[in-house]
């Protein structure tokens, strides 16, 4: 057997075992509850339903995508806009001593915060500001979880563009932000689409402070809805395989038409003059 | 490049400010009560919590009040409730609460004496339509003290059983005792091809499995406390005698049984594939539901079986209750007392299943003729002869301990001696901590 | 032009401005729980009363004689070791036969990244249902094969391993993505020198492909060992950290001291523990990261 043939062999099954997973939610949430349990397991049933997606929606599903999609879009846009200028100024300029090397180290360790530490200080700040069931509240606990992840990405693909490209501009009488927004940025906007990319992603699948941070509807995100489905006797697994699939389709549409950005913008030096 | 980078920029920027804007358009700032006139609702998202919810609402278009529902799964709602009244937010005017939490919310006064807001209407207390132990339950301190919650739900554990099968074996109405269950359970077992079992139990450590077995421990006449807790009595022959006979179920039931929990026990006798459990009344309804089960009609209730002593069942209500902080207290009284009378209490049966805590509802003549009601004189018997968790503040502490133990019991992997012993000292360990036993 | 100059913002000046946003929102939203996290570790809080005591350092020591603690950390010590080792080196078997170019490549490329797209959460119930003892996918298939009756995450024996099975589907596309854009950006010259020289696979792998790649490598352990060390979603879901204890992470762990017990001071000294844990490991990384930087500028 050529190695050509055994590498076909080896992705098909291993794109079955990743696909497989993901047609097994949706096959869940159109199976009424007795098919659901039947032996030997069946993929397609004979009377698909469409109630659990029908109880889904008449509990308020639009509510929950909107929340999601507006809460995801906005910690993406607002982090990638704080976050890629902090890290050019990481890139480009050294702070006094070593204190560039403890800022940057200092931004990533947010992200090292077991969920417990922050939650209630969290909450008592975040009720104190009024904002518990917002979605803004939820737009600035994310973006702040996200600036850390946004930082180090972008500071990696500024530090692949070389300094001389801009001081060749500086010469010429430009400023250093005119520099930067001619020449470095369009240089690093794969990059930027690879952690926006990441970030929207991200914010559509927290789950913990979600939970603490939103109460109703107002501005509960999917996750939320999805766990919503274990009650306290039961799982309902219909239902859950429904809000599953509902969170999970939108994404995976948007991963689809983005990921060739993804690869392209996670090369690091891919920024080849 | 400039230019289709310019318009990335702006986007960009855009983007940042229609996110902002509309995120901040969209939230309800949750300001709770705040003197708003608002009622807020915490509650869980099961049937019981949704019953409390339309009710509220309809109360709320009723009297014009607005009204606003926050629900969450049962493994979530006790430290939504536990965030705001530790922290004194007043985000929530009434809760829903299960009873066990409910020692721990009234010794920390975080919830509202209602003695007042009776006297004011010119009761002296709850009704006593409520059964007793109902009421008991929303007392502190147990059965004596002030009230501090309506009882809200009424659920108790009932013992389920397959009457064709019981029937068989020369039990129509159900096994009496322990040695019962375990004699016909084995039969049924032993024939049963390794998809049919006798008896079905949850051994998932925590509250499943010690709500499965606190039952079984009262029956052999042993409990987990003396009667002012200042003594862990796990240490007798009887409790050991209750777990050894644990160990026997265990032998009967499915494999894997050290995971299970209400909602396997659940599918195993919609499936038909087990003949006995203990479990709760939510699910009584799904088993007269031909798109669920498979044993429609065939499901019968039963007391707990005794054995030295009479079989108890363990009280699991729902209270409802108003905390300490809440800015609107005297609306969620009115509201309370409207959702737990007669026609709130009937309603919630017929709309949602929610047993009542009225004894006159129980007993309603046009509730008995429903068909899917058939548990209720079973199950009004089962909370008449309840017993609660031990009313400690600390319960669900004492509770992971002791569910560790009973689980490794269930899974084999350790003796009940050793368990016991375990427990024991574990369980004098924590209730030190928490000052109950000097 | 000279008016543009002179208002033109300063190096000097940008370097702290265009870091402000940043810094004074992790402030903002770091310096407050952390402070209130040092003050609750110190104190004790009466589940019967709700009041508080300062006790210290007492809540630490009594993290060591914790036997639970340890399990916790036992487990969360095999769940992230186990799990990064296979994701990474499937990440990057995958991600050198989806280098090359063959029919269907990119197919295959983007079917790969669909896991970790998905909210944890939506993943651990998938494998819940898959998983379900009786009636679920995974024992079906393997009774075709002739085993039985298979636990999974139900059983005390094999819960871990199934969780670790969970993690490293969803993640190891993560792992698979960063190296691959790595490897996407190893320039080919070295590769024909080698070529030339008559080099094998191997000895190009160990010797281009492996050394150019210590950033992306560096980078994908670091996020995903932060990440693992923390988990918590995927477990609450799924075992809640039964049975019998045997998936209980310390975020779990934390979680069910914190929220379920009360115990709020206890939670939050683990809490430190486990961050100064992630501390320093990631420190490892990072510092191994920063010295390469400097190398390649």
């Amino acid at each position: 057997m050529t190695w050509k043939v055994v590498r076909y062999i080896v992705l098909l099954v291993s794109a079955v075992i990743v696909v497989f997973p993901v047609i097994w939610v949706v096959s869940t949430s159109i199976k009424n509850d007795v098919d659901i349990f039947a032996i030997p397991p069946i993929l397609v049933p004979q009377h698909p339903t469409d109630s659990r997606y029908v109880d889904l929606w008449t509990y308020g599903l639009l509510a929950y995508l909107l929340n999601s999609m507006i809460v995801a879009i906005s910690t993406a846009a607002v982090a990638i806009l704080i976050g890629t200028l902090a890290a050019y100024s990481l890139a480009r300029f050294r702070l006094p001593g070593k204190w560039s090397g403890r800022v940057s180290f200092w931004i990533l360790s947010t992200r090292m915060f077991p969920p417990i530490v922050t939650v209630i200080p969290l909450f008592q700040l975040m009720r104190f500001l009024g904002l518990v069931n917002t979605r803004l509240g939820l737009v600035i606990a994310y973006t702040a979880f996200n600036i850390p992840f946004v930082v180090w990405m972008m500071r990696g693909f500024f530090v692949e563009v070389p300094k001389d490209l801009e001081e060749v501009a500086m010469v010429d009488g430009c400023s250093r932000m005119r520099a930067f927004r001619s020449i470095s940025l369009p240089l690093v906007v794969p990059g930027i689409a690879a952690t926006a990319i990441f970030t929207i992603i991200l914010s559509w699948q927290e789950f913990l402070f979600a939970l603490i941070l939103t109460q109703t509807s107002a501005s509960a995100t999917l996750p939320i809805l999805v766990s919503s489905q274990v009650t306290q006797y039961q799982i309902l697994w219909g239902q859950m395989g429904a809000a599953g699939a509902i969170t999970m389709v939108p994404v995976l549409i948007f991963a689809f038409s983005v990921q060739r950005y993804l690869v392209r913008g996670m090369s690091f030096g891919a920024i080849k003059g | 490049m400039k230019r289709s980078l310019r318009y990335l920029i702006v986007l960009v920027f855009s983007l940042a400010l229609v996110g902002v804007a509309f995120a901040s358009g969209g939230g309800e700032q949750a300001g709770g009560g705040g003197g708003t006139g608002k009622l807020v609702l915490a509650t869980n998202n099961a049937p019981e919590g949704n019953g409390i919810a339309q009710a509220l609402r309809q109360w709320g278009q009723m009297k014009g009040i607005k009204v606003e529902v926050v629900a969450a799964p049962y493994s979530n709602i006790y430290e939504k409730e536990v965030l705001d009244l530790s922290q004194k937010t007043g985000l929530y005017d009434i809760v829903l609460l299960d009873d066990p939490w409910f020692t721990q919310f009234a010794e920390n006064k975080w919830l509202t004496n209602l003695t007042p807001y009776f006297v004011a209407i010119g009761q002296g207390g709850l009704s006593s339509d409520f059964i007793d132990k109902s009421t008991a339950v929303c007392k502190y301190p147990y059965a004596t003290g002030l009230i501090y919650a309506f009882p809200a739900v009424g659920n108790a554990q009932m013992f389920f059983y397959r009457k064709d099968i019981l029937a068989q074996y020369g039990m129509p109405n159900g096994p009496r005792t322990w040695d019962d269950v375990y004699t016909v359970g084995k039969k049924v077992s032993d024939s049963g091809g390794g998809t049919m079992f006798g008896y079905v139990l949850r051994g998932t450590q925590g509250n499943p499995v010690v709500a499965d077995f606190m039952p079984i421990l009262w029956s052999f006449g042993a409990n987990m406390f003396n009667a002012d807790f200042t003594k862990v009595t796990l240490d007798t022959p009887q409790a050991l005698a209750a777990v050894k006979f644990l160990t026997q179920l265990v032998s009967i039931a499915p494999p894997g049984s050290a995971s299970f929990d209400a909602q396997q026990l659940a599918t195993f006798e919609l499936e038909g594939n087990a003949a006995m459990m203990i479990n709760w009344p939510a699910f009584a309804a799904d088993f007269e539901d031909s798109t669920k089960s498979k044993v429609v009609g065939k499901i019968g209730y039963a007391p707990i079986p005794s054995s030295a002593t009479v079989g108890s069942s363990e009280i699991g209500h729902w209270l409802a209750a108003i905390p300490a902080a809440s800015k609107n207290k005297q609306a969620a009284f009115d509201f309370l007392e409207s959702a737990t009378s007669v026609e709130g209490q009937k309603g919630g049966v017929t709309d949602f299943g929610n047993p009542p805590t009225r004894k006159s509802v129980f007993t309603d003549p046009q509730l008995l003729a429903m068909s899917k009601l058939s548990y209720f004189p079973t199950l009004l018997q089962a909370i008449s002869n309840s017993t609660p968790r031990p009313r400690i503040a600390n319960w669900n502490e004492v509770e992971n301990t002791f569910g560790i133990y009973l689980s490794k019991v269930v899974a084999g992997t350790m003796t009940p001696q050793d368990a016991l012993a375990g427990a024991q000292t574990d369980i004098t360990a924590l209730m030190k901590k928490a000052g109950y036993i000097k | 032009m000279a008016l543009r100059q002179r208002f033109a913002l300063t190096d000097e000046t940008l370097k702290y401005l265009l870091l402000a946003p940043t810094i004074v929102l992790l402030l903002v939203l770091t310096i407050y729980p952390l402070v209130f996290a040092v003050a609750a570790a110190l104190q004790t809080v009466n589940v019967r009363t709700g009041a508080r005591s300062f006790v210290g350092l007492g809540n630490f020591i009594n993290i060591f004689r914790d036997q639970l603690f340890w399990n916790a950390l036992k487990n969360t010590a095999i769940y992230t070791g186990a799990g990064v080792i296979v994701e990474f080196v499937l990440g990057m078997a995958f991600a050198l036969i989806l280098t090359e170019k063959f029919l269907a490549r990119n197919v295959f490329r983007t079917i790969f990244l669909t896991p970790m797209m998905l909210p944890p959460i939506v993943v651990a119930i998938v494998f819940k249902i898959i998983y379900m003892q009786q009636y679920g996918v995974s024992n079906w298939l393997l009774a075709l094969v002739g085993i039985k009756g298979m636990l999974w995450e139900a059983g005390p024996a094999t819960a871990l391993f199934s969780l670790i099975l969970v993690d490293i589907w969803e993640w190891t596309p993560f792992m698979f993505l960063i190296l691959l854009a790595g490897m996407q950006s190893i320039p080919t010259d070295p590769y024909e020198a080698a070529k030339v020289d008559g080099a094998t696979w191997f000895q190009e792998f160990r010797h281009i492909t492996f050394p150019l790649l210590t950033p992306a490598v560096l980078i994908a352990l670091l996020l995903r060992l932060m990440d693992t060390l923390r988990i918590f979603d995927q477990v609450f879901v799924m075992t809640g950290g039964g049975p019998a204890n045997a998936t209980e992470t310390l975020s779990l762990y934390v979680y069910q001291v914190g929220f379920r017990f009360f115990n709020v001071g206890y939670a939050t000294a683990m809490s430190f523990i486990l961050l100064i844990l992630t501390t320093v490991i990631s420190n490892f990384f990072i510092s191994r990261l920063q010295a390469e930087e400097v190398f390649t500028q």
